[in-house]
């Protein structure tokens, strides 16, 4: 999180028009990027968290994600469904940065795993889940949170609807092994 | 318990860790709190309704479509058998890959690691099924960043343990792809020490076949087929069989007259060359497509040399320039230089074709072991149009143009050379933006939306692009290149290839840049002070000069530290 927090930042406001945040069709208040904003804040960041499992990276993978968002309103149709491939392409970054972190320095440190995600719930679905790779945690995210089909997931994840099936499949026997270990 | 069970309690977790979070009402801010987020995290989406007009964000990376590795049949000369140790397949970053491959169905890719000076290992399974393509579609604009990796129609090689390399086997050459009716068997198995035997049968001298590494390792005991013990190849580069059956729509004769011995045969090879084989790879996406086709002419005065005449052509339209030839390696790894499609070169009033093969005898640069290993950092990528046109070895290269009359000269257009200059008149056509860039071009690349210029200088490769809808992310990453304070230059050394824009520096600051990059890896919070010892002696081992150095310790970093600290 802290890298996060170290990374430079871009000023993203001034290189887009000033009526950005209003849909070019003029679809009323409905349309605005602010009201959208609202409307799906939290369920983005919730989103997000599902993912890393940081409260303030998911925070800061939300913002980021509603920049993305903001920098293209007008020309957004979906913005949910725009918002969440975002997010979900965001967090799938982040996570593979921060799984290569981990194994680097644990390397580094002989072995010991270095982490920085606290304690885990006394959950073991929450736990086994948190220890699948980036990719399968998210698929299984996708498929049994946000209830969405293979399609709607392919598209996320940029892969054929029969690739995340097969990932949720593998995913869901994964999450199986790591629950009987 | 069940599955219904398992998914039942996992979407019950999932909901009630979502729920328990609080989430504080944020006013919204336009700052990002990732650089770099935005336009990559677009690439590939998919939903194309979800926008109201095109946005051309994929467009720009649909520009820099690269092959992750080369893929080629592994063959010999007529009847008899082939040993070729298999190679790991080349790679990229995992960071920047791993959710790009597009598994088919049957596969599942579990993850791809890559690191720096290593070969890429693929994990994966194979969940039934005989034929797959481990690669993406680089002809949509949305996704075009799904480099190939390999494609495997027939029986794949696969075992689930960890370190698992995928390998296949070329389940149909088309026989009158080369003209040889003959030409129907082709049997490839694995041993258990990964050896992968292979047994072309009906095959004529003439006609084919092979390749390896498609750049300039050349394989001890060519006559006795390849046998590549292991290490011999650089990293990144593969020994792949070449799954790719011609088209169908693509003549044979009209294939044949391009790559096949009527272009450069036994009876057009210039003198003591004899005609050894042809290669052919295919085009960044892995399939064989009419309108691009890079072959490879393997040539040898005798045992010891090998001449290997690098043409890229057309199979549609004009077959231009044919033979731009470069990348030569007698045995032992020593180099030989080598230049200039002997035909062109008479055209050009220039010599006779027995001259210029007589260049081409006296070219020979010796090249230790050592320096040809040590000076494999990577490949020079040249892009035109959404294909990647060539991609040269940095150090052949770099060898083939230092003090040579035959030097220079990759000159291509779309895949078919174009025009060349020789090192010492660099300006006998002028590139783009003047006349201020030294000898030693290596290529140039002319575009519809500009022109991107490529110059191999003995400080390594340099690219210069002058194509916005290139290297645009890049550009923006290094302000300086806009305001005329950086040269222009850019090195664009590829140790795999892809992805470019992590790769990219100022040429002329590639020792600095490596040695920051050092220290800055160094004190990393990815890297403590103590690792900094270990990965560069590991670097140094490698035989790495800057441009590894600096590769290396990029690709250290997985890549991305570079854009996150700047430069």
């Amino acid at each position: 999180m802290e890298r996060l927090g170290n990374l430079a930042r871009r000023a993203g406001g001034g290189s887009r028009p000033a009526d950005a945040a209003v849909a070019e069709d003029g679809d009323g208040p409905a349309s605005t990027f602010d009201v959208v904003y609202s409307a799906e804040r939290k369920q983005i960041v919730r989103l997000a968290y599902l993912f890393v499992r940081s409260e303030q990276v998911a925070e800061d993978l939300a913002q980021e994600a509603f920049v993305v968002l903001y920098e293209r309103f007008p020309i957004v149709e979906n913005p949910p469904g725009f918002i969440r491939t975002v997010v979900t392409r965001l967090a799938l970054q982040w996570l593979r940065r921060h799984d290569l972190e981990r194994r680097r320095l644990v390397v580094a440190s002989g072995g010991q795993a270095a982490t920085a995600d606290g304690p885990e719930p006394p959950d073991p679905i929450w736990a086994a889940l948190g220890r699948l790779t980036p990719e399968r945690r998210a698929v299984l995210v996708l498929r049994f949170y946000e209830d969405l089909d293979y399609r709607r997931i392919g598209e996320l994840l940029a892969c054929p609807a029969a690739t995340a099936r097969s990932r949720a499949r593998r995913a869901l026997a994964d999450l199986r092994e790591e629950l009987t270990r | 318990m069940s599955d219904t069970d398992l998914e039942q309690q996992l979407a019950d977790s999932l909901r009630s860790h979502a729920r328990d979070l609080l989430v504080e009402d944020r006013p919204f801010e336009p700052v990002h709190t990732v650089l770099g987020a935005g336009d990559d995290v677009l690439s590939g989406y998919a939903d194309a309704t979800a926008v109201r007009r095109p946005w051309r964000i994929g467009a720009v990376a649909a520009v820099i479509v690269v092959v992750a590795g080369v893929v080629g049949i592994i063959g010999r000369i007529g009847d008899g058998d082939v040993d070729v140790r298999s190679q790991a397949l080349p790679g990229t970053p995992d960071d920047a890959f791993v959710p790009t491959w597009d598994a088919p169905d049957g596969w599942e890719l579990s993850s791809l690691q890559w690191a720096p000076l290593t070969p890429v290992t693929l994990n994966g399974s194979l969940a039934g099924g005989t034929s797959a393509q481990l690669f993406g579609d680089p002809t949509d604009a949305d996704t075009p960043d799904r480099a190939l990796l390999v494609e495997v129609d027939g029986m794949g090689a696969f075992d689930d343990s960890e370190q698992t390399t995928v390998r296949g086997k070329p389940a149909y050459v088309a026989p009158d792809y080369w003209g040889d009716p003959d030409a129907m068997a082709l049997d490839w198995s694995e041993t258990a020490d990964h050896h992968v035997r292979a047994t072309y049968r009906g095959l004529s001298t003439a006609e084919v076949v092979a390749i390896l590494d498609s750049m300039a390792v050349r394989p001890a005991g060519v006559d006795a087929g390849f046998d590549v013990p292991a290490g011999a190849l650089p990293d990144g580069l593969a020994l792949l069989a070449d799954a790719t059956a011609p088209p169908r729509s693509a003549a044979p004769t009209e294939v044949a007259t391009t790559f096949g011995p009527h272009v450069l045969g036994e009876a057009d090879a210039p003198p003591n060359i004899n005609y050894k084989a042809i290669v052919r790879t295919v085009s960044p996406t892995g399939r064989f497509t009419p309108d691009y086709v890079t072959a490879w002419f393997m040539a040898g005065r005798d045992d010891d040399d090998v001449v290997r005449w690098w043409q890229p052509a057309q199979l549609e339209g004009e077959h231009t320039s044919p033979g731009t030839s470069l990348l030569t390696v007698g045995p032992d790894g020593r180099a030989v230089s080598v230049a200039i499609d002997p035909g062109a070169v008479a055209r050009d009033g220039l010599g006779s074709p027995e001259d210029v093969a007589h260049d081409i005898a006296e070219s020979v640069v010796p090249v230790t072991s050592e320096r040809l290993s040590g000076m494999w950092d990577g490949l020079v990528a040249l892009w035109a149009s959404r294909d990647l046109v060539a991609a040269v070895p940095t150090s052949v290269g770099t060898v083939e143009l230092r003090g040579r009359r035959s030097e220079s000269v990759l000159c291509l257009r779309d895949g078919a050379a174009v025009s060349c200059w020789p090192a010492e008149h660099p300006n006998e056509e002028s590139p783009p933006d003047g006349d201020n860039y030294g000898g030693q071009w290596a290529a140039t690349v002319r575009t519809d939306d500009g022109d991107q210029l490529v110059a191999v200088s003995d400080k390594g490769p340099i690219l210069m692009e002058s194509q916005p809808s290139i290297f645009a992310h890049q550009a923006n990453s290094y302000p300086e290149a806009d305001t005329g304070e950086a040269s222009g230059f850019w090195a664009a050394v590829l140790p795999t290839v892809w992805p470019p824009e992590s790769l990219m520096v100022p040429v002329t600051d590639v020792a600095r840049e490596a040695e920051a990059c050092l220290n800055m890896l160094g004190g990393s919070p990815m890297h403590p002070e103590e690792a900094r010892p270990q990965d560069e002696a590991r670097i140094r081992a490698a035989g790495g000069g800057p441009v590894t150095m600096f590769l290396a310790c990029r690709a250290l970093t997985d890549g991305s530290w570079y854009k996150d600290v700047g430069p």
